[in-house]
């Protein structure tokens, strides 16, 4: 019920902060009038929650007029996203980035630029940045109708060499509005064009060893690029070594934002978003194309920087073999052996800390996942963790963890106020405190569905809606008051109980959460694509630098071009609708012909004629129905909304699923399904053309989207910013935990839970033999007569 | 062998049932499995298949009901950290899982009844010598005349059987009482009951001390007599003609019987039944006992004796001393003795005894804490399910009926739980309203199936919960007596033959109107909780859902506590018996249309029927079921209806001479058949939805009536006050 009231509330919310640029009274007469710059980067949803996995183009950057840093300074960016939007009353992000020893010692200064909605209350809002746990900006948000430019000195001793960590965090209030509605109302957004360190030291930005990539960081660019020129390509057969590179780099710098191309020449204009060009190769084959070669290798590391341009870095030997072992140097201490369980995600390039593994039948207090003990004087605070979840994890239907909350809240809070968990962005649980006279929670549990749990990163957003009476009287300057109202304790602990492991296939959700299978491949991973095509080894590069990402380990990898050899084996299709091998997409249930059609269609060619619109649903729909119709109806909906019941989980078995067809508005496909043999699984990347193919992977590998991956199809739209997901209907199971009842029965619980009828048959069949047992049972025991 | 492979299939199904239920499966799949069993119940029951599929229905119903085991302990229980919420939620589960213990139980017990026996015939030469005692502490020696002259008119050879008055009333100890009134009552009791006997023909017997009560008594009888068997019947226990011929047959087939037990039917209401006026139509209370509990315990050798309408064998009684005395349930106590010993028990399913149950709440109420404060003394000092030399069964079937009366607690919890919520806002159950909805709902309309299923003739929906509620708030003080001092309570004997003049509510009544007027509080608590707190409405909701069930009992128990006033204190039976109707000189053929213990109804047949009723003292002349001559019983004329050629009358008996008492004994309790005919004119199924309909509709009334009962009686009070103060 109050689940359904939470629901129901939340796109009430959302569409009262979507009128939040209209701006309110305006309490200062001396200013300018207020009026959002046409060129504005107003976030196109500043009311959606942070944790929304599909993030809003990034807006337009102007350029940084104000930023007056001085001439020749090395600027080291600092967003690790392209979209940095701190929103609500409270948000705070920290991560870790590397700097070299040069830049550690240079004056540095740090600048910022950020914009803010104009309902922000400057005098009760902050913005502060905090390096190394020193603090180097603590501002009033007062940035409403331009960006605005911060400018700090970061004192020498601040930065360390190697890893340090920042800190930034926004309180903000609203003007006028004490409602918990309002504070969807709020944001700030740092922009990542004008958000650096800038070093004087001229030096600053000469880099040496490979290791250095790591203090590249994002760039100015909303799509930091970087491009991997390898003359051999032309000749020979080194794609795999090329993308074991591009993994290498990726492992490297640990941000997922970059977009690798792969070239056997640089590009004859200059690319503003590149941010590393890497020369592969042997020396000879170089000479040519980068001038100040050493003149000795083998060799690498980093070429001096030229004015304007990218940093360069050179993996280079004297031969092919003195390369190659080259690229082996680097790959190896990024990666990790295979079958090592590891213990965290690495994400602390992202997102402090690290993202711990969570197998289930343990608690983690809130300590290790990152939340703070903190005080809180508004109205909607909010928090979050992230964590992970292995690849098997099989309990999204019946599993529930649970949050044991240390927390406490003041006298003032009123009943009605609510405690609700997202997870993933879904609404998990909500938990209405109900006492008055405030109350210390000791370990209180509130129950967090598992329904949108998932392998790989989840996030768990905890927010409390805090109604006060002064908040509903709302009296000038109320919104500035700052006694605490509620605090959470970093002793709060989130238990997830032991789950059903085991794989399911097709699923895309494993191959996005930790590249599974083929993130355990001891074996190459073998690859069907056009080698000879750059567009799709770039795709493949950009997917095989996420996927190492995600398995924490640069994979091994062969191109193989029969189709036979791979029957048997865990493979990746990537290639254009026509370019892919006959019977690969029939293998993953996709239509076809339907993807010929597709093909077609984007070129511009007729589609072949269909008829949409035309079904039994429409026009039982049109027909309306008899009153006993509507009835049905009305207690269907009564039915989802009390126990989210639907027609569709009254089923034995879950159904077979009809091949797959492309709609047309789609730009890349990606399926999965078993291979012939049906002991692994084929995953196919498949575009109508090789443009598509190109743009279509990298937009999905090096942005959040890649997270959306699941089911057994996904397919991203055309304007590359949002996906669909075609759930799998069958799948086949694959062990990979030692036989156990415990897990049987965990796995059989959740197979149930979704295949109810199968539970209730096998329930009442279970009776039906227990109840003719005891009869028989009856008659041979005790008196008879 | 077979048994061996039948019990290990059993054990595997029964696992699978376990591990299928015990999946930590989603709400939604609950609900749906749970709602397809429902419905399969629901058609089993509308097509009542015999056999095996009964036990399929019980099977299913208890599928469902370990489900709520397994949410409810999994998941419901409030955090340890919240002392105030987790004691009383833990006392809340505790009571639950008391609640499904015995229902596993009762369902192992009645899982499938003995049918009916057969009688056994035993050639006339072979039948044993019996003796017959009645007990008797101070009961009317007219009650006694009445249960004397039954019980001599026994079908049975005369040599063959003595009765025996086993008065303790009259005992040397009470006539050389302190106290000179009570000295010479006992006095007068002793001689007028040793005359009764006398005239009767059957023999006096008292002793010296009252010691150990009914027990000690019996033992005194058992001193004094001879005959290998032993039949006991309570003072108002009358028997049929053909008690003793329905009984012994079954010693002479088993050895090692020690027991032959019979159910008691009662002539007269219980309060309950007499004041919600359900006693014609309803079963009585204890039918579920006789009708179903009896043949449960038999088929596993369980059968216990009831202190009355039983045949015991002389030499089992022996071993033990006698009677145990330990409990002030002497009966079930001797039970369980010999069955420990090896004996063996029989129950047969058929009243041949008439008896007298209390009238009066009070008297009800008393009686309940008797058999209460016995069955935890039992359980105290015999510790059934550890006593060594009974069967598993017969563990598991003592355990039932002794734990049973453990049920004041878990009814006093259910009572004030959802109290907790709506007064003192304790969360002492972690539940949305849906999954409450899905789970809790789900569980009690299974009970309600599984209940109506197993006891459905004999039992209506919600009446266990009203008899278990009406004693419970007299008998948790009781039974926690005798908890604590468990050698405390004394022998109390029942009165039974009270009856009542006015209406008036019971000296037992206040509590019931108070916990009323607390859950009525409840019921605004939660009205405005509903009102000021609407974020947690759902949970309101399903809390002031629970209350209102509450209430209903409540209410419905506060007509129970209003006496009815009653004219007759038995019940009539309707015999449509041949007579003539005279005054010594004229008869006239007439039809005895119903009895009762003090009157008849008689049609009588001829147009100067009315002149001879007034003529002089009338007679009734019949001859007796038990043979001899004709017997004239003198009566008065209370009422009449006069038709043309035909008189109806309603006659009181005027019992003067012993001989009056045989023939009303030959009247009423002659012919057993009578009280099972109408027995099963009662035994109807409602359903549990009309079943329920119907108790809405009595709790609704009865509420009115109780409070009605009470303005009225504050009035009489206060008038009699103001009168008081007027000079």
């Amino acid at each position: 019920m109050t689940r359904f009231l939470a629901a129901l509330l939340f796109p009430l919310l959302l569409a009262g902060a979507a009128g939040a640029q209209v701006a309110p009274f305006d309490m200062s007469p001396e200013r300018p009038p207020v009026q959002a710059p046409p060129a504005a980067p107003v976030p196109a949803q500043p009311a959606e929650p942070p944790t929304s996995p599909v993030a809003p183009a990034p807006p337009p950057v102007a350029p940084p007029a104000a930023a007056n840093a001085p001439a020749g300074a090395y600027r080291r960016y600092l967003l690790p996203r392209p979209q940095f939007v701190l929103a609500g009353e409270i948000a705070e992000r920290s991560w870790a980035f590397h700097v070299t020893e040069r830049q550690a010692q240079s004056p540095a200064e740090i600048h910022l630029r950020y914009l803010n909605a104009v309902v922000v209350a400057p005098e009760a809002s902050s913005l502060t940045v905090q390096i190394n746990g020193i603090s180097v900006v603590a501002e009033a948000i007062a940035a409403s109708d331009r960006a605005k430019d911060l400018i700090a000195k970061v004192e020498a001793g601040t930065l360390r060499p190697g890893r340090n960590e920042v800190r930034i965090r926004a309180v903000q209030r609203h003007r006028t509005d004490c409602t918990i509605q309002s504070t969807y109302e709020l944001w700030t957004e740092v922009q990542p064009a004008g958000t650096f360190i800038a070093f004087a030291d001229p030096e600053a930005g000469s880099l040496s060893g490979f290791v250095d990539v790591r203090t590249l960081g994002p760039g100015a660019s909303a799509q930091p690029r970087v491009t991997i020129v390898a003359p051999s390509l032309v000749h020979t057969d080194n794609a795999g070594d090329v993308i074991r590179l591009a993994q290498a780099i990726a492992l490297q710098s640990n941000l997922p934002g970059y977009r690798y191309r792969i070239a056997s020449a640089p590009a004859a204009e200059k690319d503003d978003a590149e941010i590393l060009q890497v020369f592969l190769g042997a020396a000879e084959e170089l000479r040519d194309i980068v001038p100040d070669l050493p003149a000795s290798g083998p060799f690498v590391g980093f070429l001096p920087q030229r004015e304007g341009g990218p940093q360069r870095l050179l993996v280079s030997g004297t031969t092919r073999e003195q390369w190659l072992d080259a690229i082996e140097r680097v790959v190896a201490p990024v990666s990790r052996p295979v079958g090592m369980q590891r213990a965290t995600l690495t994400t602390e390039e992202t997102r402090l800390p690290d993202a711990p593994m969570l197998f289930g039948g343990g608690d983690t207090s809130f300590a290790n996942l990152g939340i703070r003990s903190e005080q809180f004087s508004g109205r909607r605070y909010t928090s979050s963790v992230t964590f992970g979840m292995p690849a098997d994890f099989y309990a999204d239907a019946y599993g529930q963890a649970r949050i044991l909350l240390d927390a406490a809240y003041s006298d003032a809070v009123l009943p009605g106020s609510l405690i609700n968990i997202y997870v993933n962005g879904n609404v998990a649980a909500s938990f209405p405190i109900t006492t008055r006279r405030g109350a210390v929670l000791n370990h209180f549990p509130i129950k967090v569905t598992m329904r949108h749990f998932k392998p790989g990163l989840n996030e768990i957003m905890i927010e409390v809606n805090l109604r006060t009476a002064q908040d509903e009287a709302c009296l000038p300057g109320a919104t500035a008051d700052t006694t605490p109202r509620f605090a959470i304790f970093d002793t709060s602990t989130l238990v997830v109980p032991r789950f059903g492991r085991i794989l399911e296939r097709p699923n895309l959700a494993e191959l996005a959460g930790t590249a599974y299978p083929y993130g355990l491949a001891a074996q190459p991973v073998q690859v069907a694509t056009e080698r000879t095509d750059l567009a799709s080894l770039s795709a493949t590069a950009n997917l095989f630098a996420r996927m190492a990402l995600n398995a924490g380990r640069a994979l091994p990898l062969t191109f193989t071009s029969s189709i036979n050899a791979l029957r048997g084996s865990d493979a990746i299709f990537v290639g254009w609708a026509g370019g892919l091998p006959a019977g690969v997409l029939a293998q993953v249930n996709v239509d076809e012909a339907a993807v010929l059609r597709w093909a077609s269609a984007q070129r511009g060619a007729p589609a072949a004629s269909g008829t949409p619109g035309i079904s039994v649903e429409t026009w039982r729909e049109q027909m309306g129905g008899g009153l006993l119709r509507e009835w049905m109806r009305s207690f269907e909906t009564w039915l989802s909304t009390t126990f989210n019941i639907t027609e569709d989980m009254l089923r034995f078995l879950p159904g077979r699923d009809t091949p797959f067809a492309p709609p047309a508005s789609a730009a890349l496909a990606v399926a999965q399904g078993l291979n012939p043999v049906g002991n692994g699984v084929w995953t196919v990347f498949a575009a109508p053309d090789q443009a598509a193919l190109s743009a279509g992977v990298e937009s999905l590998a090096a942005s959040d989207l890649w997270s959306s991956l699941s089911g057994h199809v996904t397919t991203l739209d055309r304007s590359l910013q949002s996906v669909t997901v075609t759930p799998a209907g069958a799948t086949s199971f694959h062990q990979t935990q030692p036989p156990s009842l415990a897990n049987y029965r965990l796995i059989a619980a959740n197979w149930l839970s979704t295949n109810i009828l199968s539970y209730s048959l096998l329930l009442v069949v279970a009776c039906l033999v227990v109840g003719i047992a005891t009869s028989a049972l009856l008659s041979r025991f005790g008196r008879r007569h | 062998m077979v048994r061996f492979i039948n019990a290990i299939v059993w054990a595997i199904a029964a696992a699978c049932m376990l591990f299928i239920v015990s999946l930590p499966i989603n709400l939604q799949a609950h609900l749906i499995a749970g709602t397809i069993v429902l419905a399969i119940m629901v058609v089993l029951k509308l097509l009542r298949p015999g056999g095996s599929w009964r036990l399929i229905a019980l099977a299913l119903g208890m599928a469902i009901v370990m489900r709520y085991v397994y949410w409810r302990t999994t998941s419901t229980l409030p955090p340890v950290s919240q002392l105030e919420n987790f004691i009383p939620g833990l006392l809340l589960y505790l009571a639950e899982m008391y609640s499904v213990f015995m229902l596993v139980l009762s369902l192992f017990i009645v899982a499938r009844p003995l049918p009916s026996r057969p009688p056994r015939p035993v050639v006339e030469a072979d039948l044993p010598h019996v003796d017959v005692f009645i007990p008797s502490y101070n009961e009317e020696p007219k009650l006694l005349a009445d249960t004397i002259a039954a019980a001599c008119a026994m079908d049975y050879p005369a040599e063959r059987f003595t009765v025996w008055l086993l008065d303790d009333g009259g005992t040397v100890q009470k006539r050389n009482a302190e106290d000179v009134g009570a000295a010479q009552a006992a006095r007068v009791r002793h001689d007028e009951l040793k005359q009764l006997c006398a005239d009767l023909g059957a023999r006096y017997l008292t002793r010296e001390r009252n010691e150990h009560a009914k027990a000690g008594n019996l033992n005194n009888g058992l001193a004094h007599s001879q005959a290998p068997l032993v039949a006991v019947f309570d003072a108002d226990h009358a028997p049929a003609r053909s008690f003793l011929r329905e009984t012994v047959g079954y010693f002479a087939e088993d050895a090692r019987l020690f027991l032959v037990q019979t159910p008691h039917f009662f002539l007269n209401p219980d309060p309950l039944e007499r004041n919600l006026r359900t006693f014609e139509k309803m079963p009585s209370e204890n039918e579920m006992f006789y009708g179903i509990i009896q043949r449960g315990l038999d088929k596993w050798n369980g059968a216990f004796f009831c202190g009355s309408a039983a045949v015991l064998r002389r030499q089992a009684l022996e071993e033990t001393n006698g009677f145990s005395g330990i409990s002030i349930t002497e009966d079930c106590e001797t039970a369980v003795e010999l069955h420990s010993r090896g004996w063996n028990s029989v129950y047969v399913d058929k009243p041949l005894i008439a008896g007298l149950q209390p009238a009066t709440f009070a008297s009800f109420i008393g009686q309940r804490s008797r058999w209460a404060q016995g069955m935890m003394q039992i359980l105290r000092f015999r510790f059934p399910p550890l006593k060594r030399g009974l069967s598993i069964p017969q563990r598991l079937c003592y355990m039932s009926s002794t734990l049973f009366w453990l049920f004041p607690f878990p009814r006093t919890i259910f009572l004030f739980a959802p109290l907790c919520y709506l007064f003192f806002d304790l969360q002492i159950f972690t539940a949305s309203g849906g999954e409450f909805l899905a789970y809790t709902l789900s569980y009690m309309v299974v009970n309600l199936m599984m209940q109506n299923y197993l006891y459905g003739n004999f039992r209506w929906p919600w009446i266990s919960e009203l008899y278990e509620y009406i004693q419970s708030v007299h008998l948790l003080p009781a039974v926690v007596s005798v908890m604590i001092n468990p050698r405390k309570p004394t022998f109390r004997v029942t009165a039974k033959d009270e009856s009542i003049a006015v209406s008036r509510l019971s000296e037992l009544s206040r509590p019931f109107f108070v916990i009323f007027a607390v859950l009525l509080l409840g019921m605004v608590a939660a009205g405005w909780r509903i009102y000021a707190e609407p974020y947690k409405a759902d949970v309101t909701l399903v809390v002031g859902g629970w209350n209102l069930l509450n209430l209903l009992l409540a209410g419905c128990a506060l007509g129970v506590v209003s006496e009815k006033r009653e004219r007759t204190a038995t019940r009539r039976v309707t015999v449509n018996r041949r007579c003539e109707f005279g005054n010594g000189q004229t008869w006239l053929p007439a039809m005895i249309e119903d009895v009762s213990v003090n009157g008849a109804r008689v049609r009588v047949h001829g147009r100067d029927a009315r002149e001879l009723a007034a003529a002089g003292q009338p007679f009734i002349r019949f001859v007796p079921l038990s043979g001899g001559e004709a017997g004239s019983l003198p009566v008065v004329i209370r009422n009449q209806e006069t038709g043309s050629d035909q008189s109806t009358f309603g006659c009181q008996y005027v019992r003067s001479e012993p001989m009056h008492h045989r023939l009303v004994a030959d009247l009423i309790f002659a012919n057993a058949d009578q009280w099972s005919a109408f027995q099963k004119s009662r035994r109807r199924n409602p359903g549990v939805l009309f079943g329920t309909l119907w108790f809405l509709r009595l709790a609704l009334f009865q509420t009115y009536r109780g409070l009605a009962y009470l303005f009225i009686s504050g009035g009489s009070a206060e008038r009699a006050v103001t009168g008081g103060a007027r000079p």
